[in-house]
């Protein structure tokens, strides 16, 4: 029964078609005969109807936002040679950069826009989240000279490097995986942990540099500075901390690099 | 909310259709994100593909989705096919009524589908302001009205989300203040007909 005390909200529920079919029936009765039930419920809908304009145009405005975040060449498709030109259904090519190009083109924006704030508003320093830490300073360990002598030319060892030098990340991590027990040796633990972290699978990054720590050291300052950004990645500052904080205070001068790059998320932290 | 996306997306990769819808339902702006940029390039070559340039793509694609993000938001929703193939499906819908037979239409997806929800009847009465002087007593409405309005009437946002959302005691306290907006809004009405 719609009455003074329920009317408001019964129009809302109209609106939103939450009115179960009794409701409907006298509502829909109320209307055609109540000039001034009519003119309420005319207006709540006009409200209804514009508040839905007003919350569209804003919630375009966000995809906007996110539409402007892609980068045109990395989302630009080409349709297929072989095409019919009607009727029929054909997939189209898209065009993709090499992983490890785009990543360090995503890197360098997302560096030259935080670079630019920082620049412009020294304030900001100090504020900067672990995912952007991360994104800003991860890139792959270069793996170019470290498959000579890794394996026989078409072992599984020496196609899993082949893959992650390609940045082809989850065929290397499974073909690392792969290597006979006996071959899996100090390169295959550090470069697996550098595949899963290029992968976007930063728990296991984790596990497999932990696991290199224990058991290897020749590339402990290199692990101990991939651990740390994977730990960021997972948004784990304490732990990300207390490895960055043993990279710099490394007193190896070979690992001047790292010592620098430490110091500087350091920063952050 | 966007922080969370990352961490189970972390934990959990790759997240499911079932898991990102989720996400989307809360109005997790990173699942949003990740919907919008993931469907992009097949529309686009669809588009292209059909007489279409990239504006048309964009325009089309934008209205799709938000066509989607209301579907999904809405208490009822139930999805019976993959995220990609939805979106797909009702760009594909709204692309045929701007192309209406021109010409054949080149499909590059499976689609399902799609219905448009039926307009609701529109109730007659004299001395109602018309729509742009509604869209600008809104827009001029000020915060937290705007985001209270427009996050339950559009967003379909519980009380108890805008009341966390808008930093609220609780949703009570949400409740009332919602129904003092919308007096606010209609005393602005009120005064556009006078001015009339």
């Amino acid at each position: 029964m719609i009455n003074d005390t329920n009317k408001a909200e019964v129009i809302e529920h109209y609106l939103l078609g939450k009115l179960d079919q009794e409701l409907l029936e006298e509502f829909k009765q109320r209307l055609a005969t109540d000039d001034q039930f009519r003119g309420e419920v005319a207006l709540e809908q006009a409200l209804f109807r514009n508040l839905q304009v007003v919350g569209r145009k804003e919630q375009r405005l966000k995809l906007e936002a996110f539409h402007q975040e892609m980068t045109r060449p990395a989302f630009e498709v080409e349709p297929d040679e072989n095409q019919e030109s009607e009727g029929r259904a054909l997939p189209g090519k898209v065009i993709q950069f090499p992983v490890k190009r785009l990543a360090w083109m995503v890197a360098a924006s997302i560096a030259l826009i935080i670079g630019t704030t920082l620049i412009l508003n020294p304030f900001e320093r100090g504020r900067m989240s672990p995912e952007t830490m991360f994104a800003t300073s991860f890139t792959p360990y270069p793996g170019g000279e470290i498959t000579r002598g890794d394996g026989e030319r078409g072992s599984t060892k020496a196609q899993a490097f082949s893959a992650y030098q390609a940045g082809n990340y989850p065929e290397s991590i499974d073909l690392f995986k792969a290597v006979p027990e006996d071959e899996k040796d100090e390169m295959t633990w550090f470069f697996l942990g550098n595949a899963l972290l290029s992968a976007d699978r930063p728990r296991e990054a984790i596990d497999t540099f932990e696991s290199y720590l224990v058991q290897y050291e020749e590339f402990a300052i290199e692990a101990k500075w991939y651990l740390g950004l994977a730990y960021l990645k997972v948004g784990e500052e304490t732990e990300a901390k207390r490895q960055l904080e043993q990279v710099a205070a490394t007193p190896d001068p070979q690992a001047g690099e790292y010592k620098g790059k430490a110091k500087e998320l350091l920063n952050h932290l | 909310m966007g922080n969370l996306y990352i961490h189970n997306k972390t934990l959990e990769d790759p997240l499911t259709d079932e898991a990102i819808l989720l996400a989307v339902k809360r109005h997790d702006e990173g699942a949003i994100r990740e919907v919008y940029q993931a469907s992009w390039p097949v529309i686009l070559q669809m588009v292209k593909l059909n007489n279409g340039d990239e504006a048309d793509a964009k325009d089309l694609y934008q209205d799709s989705i938000l066509d989607f993000l209301e579907k999904v938001w809405q208490e009822d929703f139930v999805l019976t096919c993959k995220i990609k193939t939805f979106i797909y499906s009702i760009c594909r819908k709204k692309w045929l009524y701007r192309l209406r037979g021109r010409r054949n239409f080149i499909d590059i997806e499976k689609y399902a589908e799609f219905e448009e929800p039926a307009e609701e009847a529109l109730v007659e009465a004299p001395e109602i302001p018309d729509d742009e002087q509604m869209i600008t007593a809104i827009d001029n409405l000020g915060e937290p009205c705007k985001s209270l309005l427009i996050g339950f009437y559009y967003e379909k946002l519980s009380m108890e989300q805008l009341a966390n959302k808008l930093n609220y005691k609780n949703e009570n306290v949400a409740k009332q203040q919602k129904l003092r907006c919308k007096d606010r809004l209609k005393n602005a009405f009120a005064n556009l007909k006078l001015k009339r």
